[in-house]
């Protein structure tokens, strides 16, 4: 199989913009094709959900295309819900891999903000299968349930989900792309609005603006482009089903199971030898049970690592360094981008107050409530 | 359940059992907070995912009925939502 690198990457801060979503991804995209001396790419894959919701635009990978001046090179939008950006970059290092391109702009971007929270809510629940949208499930509806369970099931006391908040609003204070570079205590947290029994406001991402991209490279001769290319060791990605009900461990997500274990096999290695992670924490309880599903811990423990410090910064899985989307914000699409971002940035030891020593690590980017997810396994420089 | 699952019957949705429930506090249009919602497990291993007509615990023993959930942009939604048995 082809050898593929990630060439540079580049960001918008997260937060709150007054830009459109391509002026946005056009910011990213200038800063990774400027930073990997990339003038002209094949192909250039755009990781959104809902511009068309959010800001009334369509054919927004043209847009991003043409504002860069990269004609002719071929622009898809790939749209998979919170899961965008990382179908997004899966398609771009496929095109790679199979020979068809040698070198890919993949970029995710959402902004959020043209709308009220109960809007935006309600764009996000339409994901959902028509049978529980009915309901008037939401996606922070589905994190209570799971949470329920899963603290019921494995007798886990609720500080332990307030836990993550902690850590990840401490990586983002670390973080100066983060939406919150403020840290917050186990009081404040236990103390926010209800949002969805037993989680509350502290245990959710926020609505948040903002863009990533990576240069995508064959791996063959970036020795002279690159000062140092961070190399694709293994990709992996698996569905679940969409009605949530119908999954018969309401505690797990098979999805990141099935996509880490393709990842892992790809790359020859297993789950000890990941260094970081960054891992789609839509709610605090997504990554107590994602970090048990990349075999980080075994099933029902992750909860005793999270109250533990283990995924904290000086722990020895150190997950979401980058404030995860609970501090960095989840702007849908770029997700699955700046996942990778980070996880490059770690590798290159540019990550700045919150380094961590690290030569291998993944990105878990989740599309929907666990409806599928992809597994990006990357190899730093040696 | 898809259009090309192996095996699709109908079952009879008698009484069932509270596995996990949440109350959303932030409901979408055509719902007053709080919302309690639930999923039930029902015998055979049949779930199904429905509002509460109140909040209660996991364990708890529920019935089925046939209910209009609620009303936004123009629709109706109509399902099955749970009460105490």
């Amino acid at each position: 199989m082809r050898d593929v690198a990630v060439l540079s990457y580049g960001l918008t801060p997260f937060g709150r913009h007054d830009a459109s979503v391509v002026d946005l991804l056009a910011s990213a995209s200038q800063v990774a094709l400027e930073e990997s001396g990339t003038e002209a790419v094949d192909a250039v894959f755009v990781g959104n959900m809902s511009s068309g919701e959010f800001e009334g635009r369509s054919g927004i990978a043209n847009a991003l295309v043409s504002e860069l001046g990269l004609e002719p090179a071929f622009p898809s939008k790939v749209e998979n819900t919170s899961g965008s950006g990382g179908a997004a970059f899966l398609l771009g290092w496929a095109g790679i891999v199979s020979g068809l391109y040698d070198r890919v702009l993949v970029a995710g971007g959402e902004r959020m903000s043209s709308v009220d929270t109960g809007r935006a809510t309600e764009i996000i629940a339409s994901l959902t299968h028509p049978v529980e949208h009915a309901q008037g499930i939401t996606l922070p509806g589905y994190a209570g349930l799971m949470a329920r369970a899963y603290l019921d099931r494995y007798g886990a006391p609720r500080e332990a989900l307030a836990a993550v908040a902690v850590k990840n609003h401490y990586n983002g204070a670390r973080n100066p792309n983060a939406q919150f570079q403020e840290e917050v205590s186990m009081e404040r947290v236990m103390d926010s609005p209800m949002i969805a029994d037993p989680l509350r406001l502290f245990d959710f991402c926020p609505i948040t603006d903002g863009a990533a991209a990576i240069v995508l490279s064959a791996a063959k001769g970036t020795e002279r482009t690159a000062e140092r290319p961070v190399h694709v060791r293994g990709v992996g990605g698996a569905s679940d089903t969409q009605v949530v009900h119908e999954r018969e461990d309401l505690t797990a997500m098979k999805a990141v199971r099935l996509a880490a274990e393709r990842a892992y096999a790809m790359a020859g290695l297993g789950p000890e030898a990941m260094d970081v992670a960054e891992v789609h924490d839509m709610a605090t309880i997504l990554e107590i049970v994602q970090t048990e599903e990349l075999g980080f811990f075994p099933r029902g423990e992750g909860w005793k690592a999270a109250q533990d410090g283990v995924t904290s910064l000086k722990g020895t899985k150190p997950v979401n360094t980058s404030g995860g989307l609970k501090a960095k914000g989840h702007p849908l699409g770029a997700t699955g981008v700046a996942q990778i971002a980070e996880v490059c940035a770690q590798l290159q030891g540019r990550s700045g107050d919150r380094q961590v020593e690290a030569r291998v690590g993944l990105a878990c980017n989740v599309a929907g409530f666990g409806n599928d997810s992809i597994v990006t396994v990357l190899e730093g420089p040696a | 359940m898809h259009c090309r699952a192996s095996s699709v019957e109908a079952v009879e949705l008698g009484e069932g059992v509270v596995v996990t429930h949440t109350v959303l506090r932030v409901p979408p249009p055509g719902l007053t907070p709080p919302v309690p919602i639930a999923i039930v497990e029902f015998e055979g291993g049949v779930r199904a995912l429905g509002q509460l007509t109140e909040p209660l615990e996991t364990g708890a023993r529920v019935v089925p009925e046939w209910a209009t959930l609620r009303e936004a942009g123009g629709k109706v939604y109509e399902g099955f939502r749970f009460r105490p048995r």
